[in-house]
């Protein structure tokens, strides 16, 4: 028996998935041979170096699911939503609103002649041009994708709740697409909940979102990972941003054995803004690894990041955040912090932000600090009666919620913070001193 | 004479390898008030810590009874919910919890320690209010973090409405005065006075005498060198002011 590459298997694997649209087979076959030029990565490439691909290439991945398995409950209490579900990679049309809505959400494969020469126009334009092979790879495979556009001036009156289900009896791979575009003076919030039924079941999930924001447009963007421990992911989110444009995004990942995320913004014309705000939990051995690459590429626009981490046990976690100023980005703006509380002398931080500046009327500023709760802080609080357990928790909590709390939507910050409190179930308060 | 609210029998204790308190003995009653005085350095600030449960000073030999039970037994939180206070010398700041959400955990945690249900919500709002009149901080505060920000004096009285609050047996105030102006001082007196009570005990631990004239002792101890070398009523924090520690170490070796 031979033993293939990953690399090899999974171009083969693309290659082999059935014709999509005959309109994006060229962006299929040319997305195929840029990853095979470009490989996959390995401990030696540097935006990989601290993340193994390994687990991925130890499981039987590279096909779709069967059959779709049972459904996972993608409510969020008390949030009123426009809900789009993929199951398993596919559009769900059955759990998906799809009429009556007051924007466009259109499947690939339903687009229309004016749609279909958007996506052409769009569709692989902000991942392609990365070192991304995750990118390359859902565009190679691609077997559908969704289409959300927001009419100019309109605001939407609920949140956008895109679903990434997933549940199957085998080992499977899901690369759900999604295009976004909001028209000039759109304003909307868009929801992505990534979920899977727990089990032994291994499952790959490569997820890319390419999100166009015109001129005066603001988008909210929650992207909640809320994955079990058998869902490796990769996800990566791409953002181009137009003149005033406002960006505003709320991640909260939970670890895996594998998790990677990509936030890429692009401040493309002048007045545009993008505030990140970020939030990472590890327990167990997970591993979770976090990059934000923050364009600037006109003058006048703004962004800020702020980035938590929480590690307990074994838990391993990388922050990169980027920060390219180009050297017409004078009146820059750019602010950025990432900070890590290890719960345990075994869990692992590395972090490393980067400023890249090549104008010279510029603010900028960026800190990293990776640091162990407050013994001082620990004690006083004890020293009023609060058991050490406790004790932890108020403390854990005031650090990650000066992230949570910046939601502005009071539903998903509640939903989130159970999610939070099941983090911290059973932890050892010993470990962490 | 009644029985002990704190018995502290030739207690040694050192931190990092170095010892700091050398036999000390020290009995305080149900509703006394003592006041331990003394040069820097002469232990009176790790006397306070010990006594709160901090980890870092080890106890190498003594004892020290509370209430009849064997306080180095005690985790600190225990201590705490048994009625001892430690206002500290420099208060912690805790952003991201509000000084409310504080007050109300430690509180319902001391309540749960004595078999009592949780503090109603608006009791508590109401009790929180009328308590940081007395402290003279705006009721701004009790939304803010703990300390977060808050000046050296608006810390002391910080602690102070926590104490009030919380209603404490024994009150350890560990140089509370230092750095107050003459308002601040009345006031954290002023908190500390309407806590009196013949159940209640103080000790306070300072420098200067000046406190002792809001806060009258009923004893006042010289702590030098880890022991306490000299105890009386509140005419020797008087008779300290006007010859000073040193003063006071000569009159003691002619003596001896």
């Amino acid at each position: 028996m031979t033993e293939q590459t990953f690399e090899t298997r999974s171009i083969q694997a693309a290659r082999s998935q059935p014709q999509f649209q005959n309109w994006l087979q060229p962006l299929r076959e040319q997305s195929l041979e840029q990853l095979a030029a470009l490989g996959f990565p390995t401990r030696k490439t540097e935006f990989w170096r601290y993340t193994s691909i390994y687990p991925l290439t130890q499981g039987d991945f590279l096909r779709p699911a069967e059959a779709p398995g049972a459904n996972s409950d993608c409510s969020i209490p008390g949030l009123d939503s426009y809900r789009l579900v993929f199951h398993n990679g596919v559009l769900d049309e059955q759990r998906s609103q799809l009429k009556e809505l007051p924007f466009e959400a259109i499947p690939f494969s339903q687009a229309s002649g004016e749609q279909q020469e958007f996506i052409r126009q769009h569709l692989g334009t902000l991942v392609g041009s990365q070192d991304h092979p995750f990118g390359l790879l859902n565009t190679a495979w691609l077997q559908e994708g969704l289409l959300i556009r927001i009419g100019k001036e309109q605001r939407l009156d609920k949140p956008i709740q895109v679903v990434f289900d997933h549940s199957a009896e085998h080992s499977f791979t899901a690369q759900p697409r999604l295009l976004v575009q909001l028209e000039r003076h759109a304003e909307a919030v868009l929801v992505e909940h990534h979920l899977a039924q727990p089990g032994d079941t291994e499952i790959f999930t490569n997820t890319v979102a390419e999100v166009f924001v015109a001129e005066g447009a603001k988008l909210t963007h929650y992207q909640l990972n809320l994955e079990p421990e058998n869902v490796l992911h990769v996800g990566n989110v791409q953002v181009a941003l137009a003149a005033h444009a406002q960006y505003e995004s709320h991640q909260v990942s939970l670890g895996g054995k594998l998790k990677r995320r990509d936030l890429g913004v692009n401040l493309d014309q002048s007045g545009a803004n993008a505030r990140l705000f970020g939030v990472y939990l590890g327990r167990n051995s997970q591993h979770v690894d976090y990059r934000t690459v923050l364009n600037h590429r006109a003058a006048h626009c703004t962004s800020q990041e702020l980035v938590k981490g929480v590690l307990r046990d074994d838990a391993r976690a990388v922050f990169n955040g980027r920060i390219h100023i180009y050297p017409d980005a004078q009146q820059t703006l750019a602010e950025m912090n990432n900070r890590n509380l290890l719960l345990s002398k075994t869990a692992e931080v590395n972090t490393k932000p980067e400023l890249e500046i090549y104008a010279d009327d510029v603010k900028c500023a960026h800190g990293a600090t990776v640091g162990q709760l407050d013994k001082e802080s620990l004690f006083y609080l004890q020293s009023r009666g609060i058991d050490s357990t406790e004790a932890y928790r108020i403390l854990s909590d005031a650090f990650l919620y000066e992230v949570l709390d910046q939601m502005p939507h009071p539903e998903i910050l509640a939903f989130v913070s159970r999610w939070v409190e099941e983090f911290h179930d059973r932890v050892v308060v010993e470990e962490t001193l | 004479m009644g029985s002990k609210m704190l018995e502290i029998k030739n207690l040694r204790v050192k931190i990092e390898d170095k010892e700091i308190l050398k036999g000390l003995n020290l009995t305080v009653r149900p509703g006394e008030v003592h006041a331990i005085m003394g040069p820097n350095g002469s232990g009176k600030s790790t006397l306070s810590n010990v006594l709160a449960g901090r980890e870092e000073y080890e106890v190498t030999g003594g004892e020290i009874w509370y209430q009849g039970r064997n306080l180095l037994e005690m985790e600190p939180e225990e201590r705490a919910r048994e009625g001892i206070f430690l206002a500290f010398q420099y208060p912690v700041e805790i952003p991201g919890v509000s000084n409310l959400q504080f007050l109300r955990t430690a509180m319902n945690n001391i309540r749960k320690h004595h078999g009592q249900g949780e503090i109603d919500a608006g009791t508590f709002l109401k009790e929180a209010r009328e308590k940081i009149k007395v402290v003279n901080l705006d009721q701004a505060f009790l939304k803010r973090g703990v300390n977060e920000g808050f000046s050296g004096g608006e810390k002391k009285r910080n602690e102070i409405l926590q104490m009030l609050m919380l209603e404490p047996k024994l009150a350890l105030l560990d140089e509370t005065d230092s750095g107050l102006d003459i308002d601040a001082l009345q006031v954290v007196a002023n908190g500390v006075n309407s806590l009196r009570s013949p159940e209640r005990s103080v000790v306070m631990v300072t420098h200067y005498q000046r406190l002792l004239n809001y806060i009258v002792p009923d004893y006042v101890h010289v702590l030098m060198d880890g022991r306490i070398v000299k105890s009386g009523g509140r005419e020797l924090a008087l008779e300290l002011e006007e010859h000073g520690y040193s003063g006071l170490l000569s009159e003691q070796s002619t003596g001896a």
